[in-house]
């Protein structure tokens, strides 16, 4: 596999030149837009919790901005990977080329998006007071695993909107669903504690609380947490790879 | 002499009719009617034929004759529903040239882009580049956006680019008819150079003329079936020919003799050589094409043991397996352990931590926080200032007060109590931690809390922590 990745290589850096090429072109701001794009849903939604809601609790930007941070990176991978295969059909069916590369292509994209908001996001932290501990080394957990988790996803999804093209309406519904579950603007504190582990069955929740555990309550969150966050990465990017895997040459009668 | 490409009983099915076409709602409505059908197409069926290094192979018949399906399975691209195709070689396939680029890209963009894709290097491609564009006549083109283009100068670039490689075995698809006269003689002279190399060519072509000035073998299709393969390139061209103008297939007993005995081509012994040169090479993987659709031994070690997998994978998987297993449970072990120090506290109930009856005050810790309750009737009259004061083994201390009246800190208020809420998050490591209330008017008392009444929280000190 990685010998394989090795030898395309070169394709890979193609192929994700283009899609950024491609993604701001003719856009005025080009690339700041992924630090503005956060930042105004960012202040949309905490003039709305705060002003509206009357949400008055203590590092809410941070809170908020935890939230934000991991389901953007989470609902842009997911959405833009599950059209990467169809939208490279006239490719694979014309050349013989790993067909994971487009998903991956599409996903370094989000990457770099998703690391640009992170620095914005440390900054933020800075200005909310958060103190900075040896703890926030921790986040290379979540992180590593959220990217591998979306891989996964966008394996799946990817897949399954080859075969149907329903997914994407679905998708786009769920997390849609997926946002409400997410406690981005609340907390769960207020449920009892049996909701409360229920909300651990929602994996974006999962990668969230931790975000939150280490930037706001400068925890080292627990072994179980640590477990969910790690279980829900490998489990998802496995099945991506088993449908890759299974349907690999049977893409190409559906495009 | 081995065989560089041998297709066995080949076919290839195509199936219409399913959830593809007709979405989901319409699959199951039609699963629950039992009126699902699926309509079988065979693109190829039973397609036999053997061809030997610096062969070119010309491939005739109408439209929908399978002729590109049959590429795309030798190519690797498809794999065939019955049949196998063995492939030993490099393969570069021209398949409908002027698909596959990216419109929006300029001219540079695409050609390297291209390149990627069929497997060239970085450097060869940094070499070749210029001659690339020499070759397609775009100079000056190079920053155009690829779609501003027109369509003879878009083939024409594909051509180039595809042409470029020195490959085994070359697969095209109606490409010599691209471009303009000139063009189209420059890029036959190519060809020709490429097939001198000792490339085994197939060539997919409307034009029998050019099947009869380049090919030595030929293969007849009819939809999907398989005509007639054989080396009598002239005769066979003939009754091609005739079955164009007449529409009537002939019969097995009108075609002429299949193979006839031909004087070995110069060109095919060096070429020969070359395949055994280049074949071991291509077993360790470097054509995934002819590895994925011939490899057996291949597929008999994938199917090793689990633990015969784990341990073969590359050393850096398994260094960050093992870190990461070596840092849960360094968190696991220090978390267990570490002493004294005001964690997170794993109580799902709320536990009470004091009750002050004279001021009407209750403290409760959960999650992590201090929740105080404070009746009404008796802050609305005084006021409450809760303090609270933490301090860590060096003797370091931080202190913070509430007002409990203050919308501020007053999180909740109920219609008979004000509720603080306390995030102890920010004491972990400190070792003690004290909280209470303080006079309003004259909160300190030099450096000191003038508390009111305190309470002191250590962990370890589980006297005051009363469960509730």
């Amino acid at each position: 596999m990685l010998q394989k990745l090795k030898e395309h290589q070169f394709l890979f850096e193609e192929l994700v030149a283009r899609d950024f090429k491609t993604k701001y072109k003719r856009t005025v701001l080009g690339m700041l837009w992924s630090v503005l794009n956060p930042l105004l849903t960012l202040l949309v939604m905490k003039i709305v919790f705060t002003q509206f809601f009357g949400q008055t609790m203590d590092h809410y930007t941070t809170y908020l901005f935890c939230g934000n941070l991991v389901f953007n990176y989470f609902n842009e991978a997911t959405s833009q990977g599950m059209t990467a295969l169809m939208s490279n059909s006239h490719i694979f069916t014309k050349v013989n080329v790993p067909k994971y590369m487009f998903l991956l292509s599409k996903n370094v994209q989000t990457i770099i998006n998703f690391g640009i908001t992170l620095c914005v996001f440390f900054v933020f932290c800075l200005i909310d007071h958060i103190t900075f501990t040896w703890n926030f080394l921790l986040l290379i957990v979540p992180i590593v695993f959220l990217m591998l988790f979306n891989v996964g996803v966008g394996l799946i999804l990817s897949a399954l909107y080859v075969f149907f093209k329903d997914v994407q309406y679905l998708w786009g519904v769920f997390t849609m669903l997926l946002m409400y579950l997410s406690a981005i603007f609340y907390t769960t504190s207020s449920y009892p504690p049996l909701i409360q582990n229920l909300f651990y069955c929602n994996p974006v929740y999962v990668y969230i609380t931790y975000f939150r555990q280490v930037v706001i309550d400068g925890l080292v969150p627990s072994v179980g947490l640590h477990a969910l966050v790690i279980g829900y990465a490998v489990a998802a990017f496995a099945i991506g790879a088993l449908i890759y895997k299974k349907k690999n040459h049977e893409f190409l009668y559906y495009v | 002499m081995t065989a560089m490409i041998s297709c066995k009983n080949v076919s290839i099915r195509y199936i219409t009719g399913d959830f593809k076409d007709i979405g989901l709602k319409e699959y199951f409505i039609r699963r629950l009617k039992h009126e699902y059908h699926v309509t079988e197409f065979w693109a190829d069926r039973h397609v036999t034929f053997e061809l030997e290094p610096g062969d070119m192979l010309g491939i005739i018949g109408s439209n929908g004759a399978g002729k590109s399906t049959l590429l795309k399975a030798i190519s690797g691209i498809m794999v065939p529903t019955e049949g196998t195709v063995q492939c030993n070689g490099k393969i570069a396939a021209l398949l409908e040239l002027a698909s596959g680029f990216d419109g929006d890209l300029t001219v540079r963009e695409n050609t390297y882009l291209r390149a990627a894709m069929l497997g060239y290097s970085r450097a060869f491609v940094d070499e070749t580049y210029d001659s690339i564009i020499d070759f397609a006549e775009l100079r000056g083109f190079e920053d155009r956006p690829f779609k501003q283009l027109s369509s003879g100068m878009k083939s024409r670039l594909a051509f180039s680019i595809a042409s470029l490689v020195d490959p085994e075995v070359l697969i095209l698809d109606e490409v010599l008819s691209v471009g303009d006269g000139a063009f189209r003689k420059k890029s036959e002279a190519k060809m020709r150079e490429i097939i001198a190399g000792g490339a085994t060519t197939l060539l997919v072509s409307h034009s029998t003329g050019q099947v009869r000035s380049l090919c030595n073998k030929i293969l007849w299709l009819d939809h999907g079936n398989q005509i007639a393969f054989g080396n009598n390139v002239q005769g066979l061209c003939d009754a091609y020919e005739r079955y164009l103008n007449t529409k009537k297939l002939p019969g097995k007993d009108e075609l002429p003799p299949l193979f006839i005995d031909e004087a070995p081509q110069s060109s095919s012994q060096p070429a020969a050589d070359k395949a055994e040169q280049v074949s071991p090479a291509s077993e360790q993987g470097a054509a995934p094409a002819g590895g994925e659709s011939s490899g057996d031994p291949a597929q008999a070690s994938a199917r090793k043991s689990f633990i015969q997998r784990v341990a073969h994978l590359p050393k850096a998987v398994r260094i960050t397996a093992l870190a990461f297993a070596a840092l849960l449970i360094v968190i696991a072990v220090s978390e267990a352990t570490l002493p004294g120090r005001i964690q997170a506290l794993p109580l799902n109930e709320a536990a009470l931590m004091c009750v002050n009856d004279d001021e009407g005050i209750q403290v409760c810790l959960r999650d992590n926080k201090l929740y105080v309750f404070a009746d009404r009737a008796c802050t609305d009259a005084s006021g409450l200032l809760f303090a609270v004061r933490a301090q860590d083994s060096h003797g370091y201390v931080t202190r913070e007060t509430f007002d409990i009246a203050s919308r501020a800190n007053g999180r909740y208020s109920t219609s008979d109590a004000y509720v603080l809420e306390i995030n102890l998050a920010r004491y972990v490591g400190y070792t003690e931690l004290q909280y209470g209330e303080v006079d309003a008017a004259s909160p300190m008392a030099g450096d000191e809390f003038d508390w009111a009444w305190s309470e002191t929280y250590t962990r370890g000190e589980q006297v005051t922590l009363k469960r509730g």
